[in-house]
């Protein structure tokens, strides 16, 4: 290491002490190093790190790497932000800073001893602790080119974390005269972008009626415009902890661009520390006015968006209460006592004087030209409903928070893969029924719903307009099963049912995939529940859990149902299809997952075997497969509107089994219910998946009296369980532990002593949530056919 | 030599000081001194290159002063607090400068520690003010700038580690031939080791020439006439500051004294006595501070 400049000559100079005299820098980095390293390795270990790697796409998930965290970020910008202060507090310290520009240094040496040290510091350990994670993940899956990719991105991200804090705080100790103004500084430039952004997202959701946020409206058209403006987009943009980065090749380059751009900041900072740095404002109050309204505007804004977002929804009135006038007339009081009141507090004084003006007027500036900007419908945020012949192509997708909107006396969906509609629409007649669906949109409400759909249109002109609604009348959410009609739609329900494409849970994926096999050396065989060859199909009548009729078809009477099924689909309108006058029960289609193998260097099959869903283990250190663990369904309701779906079943004699009242039990599993949602508890946690003590689920016959798709064990004592009435023969086993559990599941069916009264009593069990604390037994029922079940008998 | 030219500097409104010219000669003790304000430590701000002055120049050997490195290792700052890393010992914080000054010699800063009877393994925060004077001191000798600039010089020093320090000044001097400049408003002191002296009040230099020129140039005379004498009769007389009681007149006179006496006599005189001010009456003669004599009596008259 070279010697500094001054003391590369200088018989006196002394490293160690050299060294001692940044010893605070040393001790930082250091630090630095323990805390950097534990986040990026404590927090990840091995073990999340392979179960993430294998299951996920980089490039449509970017969770493969195990470095990326914004927790990873949020830490490396503290550090280098501490390093920032630490070195440049001299500025802020007459004492020091009187002593130090007095020694014989030109002032960019010292500028460059300051720098250099905390940066190049900082940058190996970032370095160093990503390589090692790289090394480790090129260990373990072998050189490609995503993850060298997907390292280098996530390097040059905290590379410019490093850049960012540092920069931000060096910036304001050379600008500002004391420490609290050169921390507000320093907070503040790091933090107008996001903040900015939250304003504008806040006025125009304002403003505009479906309006949801910047970070999701702008995502199509603008994003690489508008977030390369905000450095610290990777922290502002996830709200997890743990959450990690999609990473691509886009954002390395914007993340290098803001690498170059802080190093020129930094440049330009060390000129002007310099030319122009006056030593003689060190301590003094508030001395660099542009510095005052971006701290003015940045604080500010920022605190009064926090108090309006507690007093909208904790303590005024619920925020669909509050009137875009109000909001803002709010937000300008907020942030003229706010602005105020900051610059009092880096003044410690209240007296009004020209800064203080500046500091007020800074964020009142800010809204008004966001407010200009939501009025001119910059960037395309314009408050209308494209016309048809503008749009290129439309993408909706439905989001039903806990709805049963289509949860009719049927089924969820048309196909029970779809309990979320995303489609893209490219016709015309499909832009006619969006906007249809968009218009009574706008002209209903309902704030107590929270039905909603989200619609994002590409223009022809290459604008985007995206609108989210959570507020649908029951007129406009009803009017959204028209989407089942759509040309869109009825593609894909063809290419499903009839072209037998692939239904796995992540996409299609063939073999042909280059980039698939490239990033994982497997790829996952497609397959498709309305494939003879791998699926079974059962009936589900109304009073049982399904009967397999698999045995009971050939080839072309399988694709005689499927076409009948496509043949109704087609001719029924969507009132018909979702709100039938009856329903028999349905054809549930499922697929076989025992095909399922992995392939390791795309052409060479290492690996294949009949595996249980999930059990599979890796063979050789370089097998990477573990195997699905999804058993994949679709359920189609037979309803009295489906005339050829009826009469294809009739003239198979297969429609008897819609009528039946039996089901064929495998074996009963009994435990204490109090018992099992322990251990279900403990079980969650071990795994890592237990985040709260809201639910737990369990698979349910889709058709029955009981109402809903799933399960909820909650805490809640709200909900009424019907008492369990009549005498009965069936001796229920007491099992008291966990062990026991286990054991009974071995059970056969043999053993329950009158099984036929035991589903009657199980059909009497409504069953809706449980609740933990209720005494009682949990009795898991598995069908020899058809999907399992699990019911609750109260004590 | 250090030469200060038409050093200027303003902060926004107000004027530190204004359109200083000073020449310090090598081989000298020059003092700067002025009431509180008046621009002391600034003008030593600006000659060690912390400040920058708003217009002219502080030349070291000539050249800028201003970021000039090789020039400022022949100069060394004693400010009035002078920064030492934290936790360092008298020693580690004499390293501390040691690696800036290439010529920092440990055996001059050991033999003044011992002078001054200080242990290096004090920590600098356990001493005192004096005590830290001292080891600041100590590094600004053990340095051996060619110019040594020192603040508020006596501060704090006990009577007896001031005459250390004179002779250290005046030992220093005679083996280095550096000029040291002496901020004080302690004048006694100055006037003892000072050979050169410069009084600033508040904006400008008002007196600026040699020690010994000082009582040459200021005469208290008291003069007796014959008959009562007022203000317009003695206009053509060149004194600085004057009172008049009936046919008696005590001025102070600036400048060509022979002169002025020569012209008092010529008036009609029945005495007159000539006696040369001292330092710190010249500094209250030319800093005006003797005006508020009477201020101060009136305040608790009301």
């Amino acid at each position: 290491m070279k010697k500094s400049n001054l003391s590369s000559k200088n018989k006196n100079f002394d490293l160690v002490n050299f060294m001692a005299g940044n010893g605070v820098i040393w001790l930082l980095l250091i630090l630095s190093a323990f805390i950097i390293f534990s986040f990026v390795v404590g927090s990840n270990p091995v073990y999340d790190l392979s179960q993430v790697y294998e299951v996920y796409p980089v490039k449509e998930h970017g969770y493969c790497f195990s470095t990326g965290y914004n927790s990873e970020y949020i830490a490396i910008l503290f550090i280098a932000a501490v390093l920032g202060i630490t070195s440049f507090s001299f500025l802020t310290n007459k004492q020091q800073g009187v002593t130090m520009l007095s020694l014989p240094l030109k002032r960019s040496k010292l500028f460059n001893q300051k720098v250099i040290l905390p940066i190049c510091g900082l940058a190996v350990i970032v370095i160093v602790t990503k390589g090692i994670m790289i090394g480790y993940n090129i260990r373990k899956f072998g050189v490609n080119n995503e993850l060298i990719l997907q390292g280098i991105t996530d390097i040059v991200i905290s590379l410019k974390y490093v850049l960012l804090g540092f920069t931000a705080f060096c910036v304001s100790a050379v600008t500002c005269g004391k420490k609290i103004e050169m921390a507000f500084g320093g907070i503040s430039l790091i933090a107008i972008m996001p903040t900015v952004y939250s304003l504008v997202d806040t006025v125009l959701s304002m403003f505009l009626y479906g309006y949801d946020s910047i970070f999701y409206s702008t995502t199509k058209a603008y994003s690489d415009y508008i977030f390369i403006l905000d450095p610290t987009r990777e922290i502002t943009l996830l709200s997890w902890l743990y959450e990690s980065v999609e990473l691509s090749i886009e954002k390395l380059i914007v993340n290098a661009i803001w690498i170059v751009a802080l190093i020129l900041t930094l440049v330009f900072t060390k000129r002007y520390f310099i030319k122009n740095f006056k030593a003689e404002k060190i301590e003094m109050k508030a001395t660099n006015k542009p510095m005052i309204a971006i701290i003015g505007a940045t604080v500010s804004l920022f605190v009064s968006e926090i108090v309006i977002g507690i007093l909208t929804d904790e303590i005024l009135f619920e925020s669909r209460e509050m009137t875009s006038g109000g909001y803002i007339g709010l937000l300008f009081v907020l942030t003229v006592v706010f602005a105020f009141l900051t610059i009092c507090l880096i003044e410690t004084s209240f007296r009004l004087n020209k800064n203080k003006l500046i500091s007020v007027l800074s964020p009142l500036s800010v809204i008004i030209l966001t407010l200009a900007f939501a009025f001119s419908g910059g960037l395309g945020y314009e408050n209308r409903i494209p016309d048809t012949e503008d749009i290129k192509s439309i993408e909706i997708s439905t989001t039903f928070y806990g709805s049963d909107m289509f949860n009719t006396e049927s089924f969820p969906s048309v196909l029970d893969g779809f309990p979320e509609y995303n489609m893209t629409l490219t016709s015309e007649n499909d832009f006619k029924v969006i906007t249809e669906i968009h218009k009574l949109t706008l002209e209903n409400r309902d704030t107590d719903t929270f039905e909603g759909f989200c619609v994002n249109y590409v223009l022809k002109d290459g604008r985007t307009m995206s609108r989210v609604y959570y507020d649908l009348s029951e007129e406009s959410a009803g009017k959204l099963l028209t989407l089942w009609k759509t040309d869109a739609t009825k593609k894909e329900v063809e290419e499903y049912l009839l072209i037998n494409k692939p239904t796995n849970a992540y996409g299609t994926l063939g073999e042909g995939d280059s980039y698939y096999n490239e990033a994982y050396n497997f790829y996952e065989v497609p397959y498709s529940c309305f494939n003879y060859d791998q699926n079974t199909v059962f009936v589900v009548s109304k009073q049982n859990t399904g009967t397999s009729i698999k045995d009971k078809l050939n080839k072309e009477s399988f694709e005689q149902i499927k076409e009948a099924i496509y043949k109704d689909y087609c001719e029924l309108s969507a009132d018909e299809w979702f709100k039938p006058t009856k329903t028999y029960g349905a054809l549930v289609f499922t697929y076989d997952d025992r095909y399922d193998y992995v392939e390791y260097d795309s052409d060479e099959v290492l690996y294949e075997d009949e595996t249980i869903a999930g059990t599979a283990e890796t063979k050789t250190d370089k097998v990477l497969w573990g195997g699905f663990s999804d058993y994949e369904q679709v359920v189609i309701p037979v309803t009295d509107e489906m005339k050829n779906t009826v009469a294809v079943l009739k003239s198979l004699n297969l429609y008897q089994y819609l009528t039946d009242t039996k089901a064929e039990i495998d074996h009963i599993v009994i435990a204490d219910a109090k018992e099992y949602f322990e251990w279900k508890k403990s079980q969650n946690i071990e795994n890592g998946l237990y985040y709260g003590e809201d639910s737990y689920s369990v698979n349910f016959i889709p058709d029955s009296d009981l109402e809903g798709d799933m399960l909820f064990f909650g805490k809640t004592k709200d909900k009424v369980y019907d008492e369990l009435t009549g005498d009965t023969d069936v001796i229920i086993e007491d099992y008291e532990s966990i062990l026991d559990f286990y054991d009974c599941s071995t059970a056969p069916v043999e053993e329950i002593k009158n099984s036929k009264e035991m589903y009657t009593l199980l059909t009497k069990a409504h069953i809706k949530y449980y609740d933990e604390e209720l005494k009682g037994k949990i009795i898991f029922v598995y069908y020899r056919y058809g999907i399992d079940s699990a019911y609750y008998i109260p004590a | 030599m250090i030469k200060i030219n038409s050093v200027t500097k303003k902060y926004d409104d107000f004027t530190a000081v204004e359109n200083i010219n000073i020449e310090i000669q090598d081989t000298s003790v020059f003092a700067l001194t002025g009431f509180n304000g008046s621009g002391k430590t600034t003008l030593l701000n600006i000659c060690a290159g912390v400040v920058k002055a708003t217009s002219g120049e502080v030349l070291l050997d000539g050249n800028d002063a201003f970021d000039n490195d090789k020039e400022r290792k022949n100069l060394f700052y004693i400010s009035d607090n002078m920064f030492f890393p934290p936790t360092s010992t008298i020693k580690s914080g004499a390293k501390f400068y040691a690696n800036y000054y290439e010529n920092f010699s440990f055996d001059v800063f050991n033999a003044i520690l011992s002078i001054f009877g200080l242990n290096e393994k004090l920590t600098i925060k356990s001493l005192s003010k004096g005590m830290k004077k001292q080891v600041q001191l100590a590094i600004g000798f053990a340095a051996k700038p060619k110019y040594l600039l020192i603040d508020e010089t006596f501060d704090g020093l006990d009577p007896h580690k001031k005459e250390l320090l004179k002779k250290l000044i005046l030992e220093y001097i005679n083996e280095t031939g550096a000029s040291i400049v002496i901020a004080s408003h302690n004048l006694t002191e100055v006037s003892d080791i000072c050979d050169h002296i410069a009084i600033l009040n508040g904006k400008n230099v008002i007196l600026n020439c040699a020690i010994e020129d000082v009582s040459e140039k200021f005469r208290k005379v008291l003069v007796t006439f014959k008959n009562e004498v007022t203000e317009n009769d003695l206009a053509h007389i060149n004194y600085h500051r004057i009172k008049l009681s009936g046919k008696t007149a005590m001025m102070t006179i600036c400048g060509n004294v022979e002169n002025e006496l020569v012209k008092l006599e010529s008036m009609g005189v029945e005495s007159i006595e000539s006696e040369r001010l001292t330092l710190e009456e010249v500094f209250i003669e030319e800093t005006e501070a003797a005006s508020e004599n009477e201020k101060i009596k009136s305040i608790f008259k009301k």
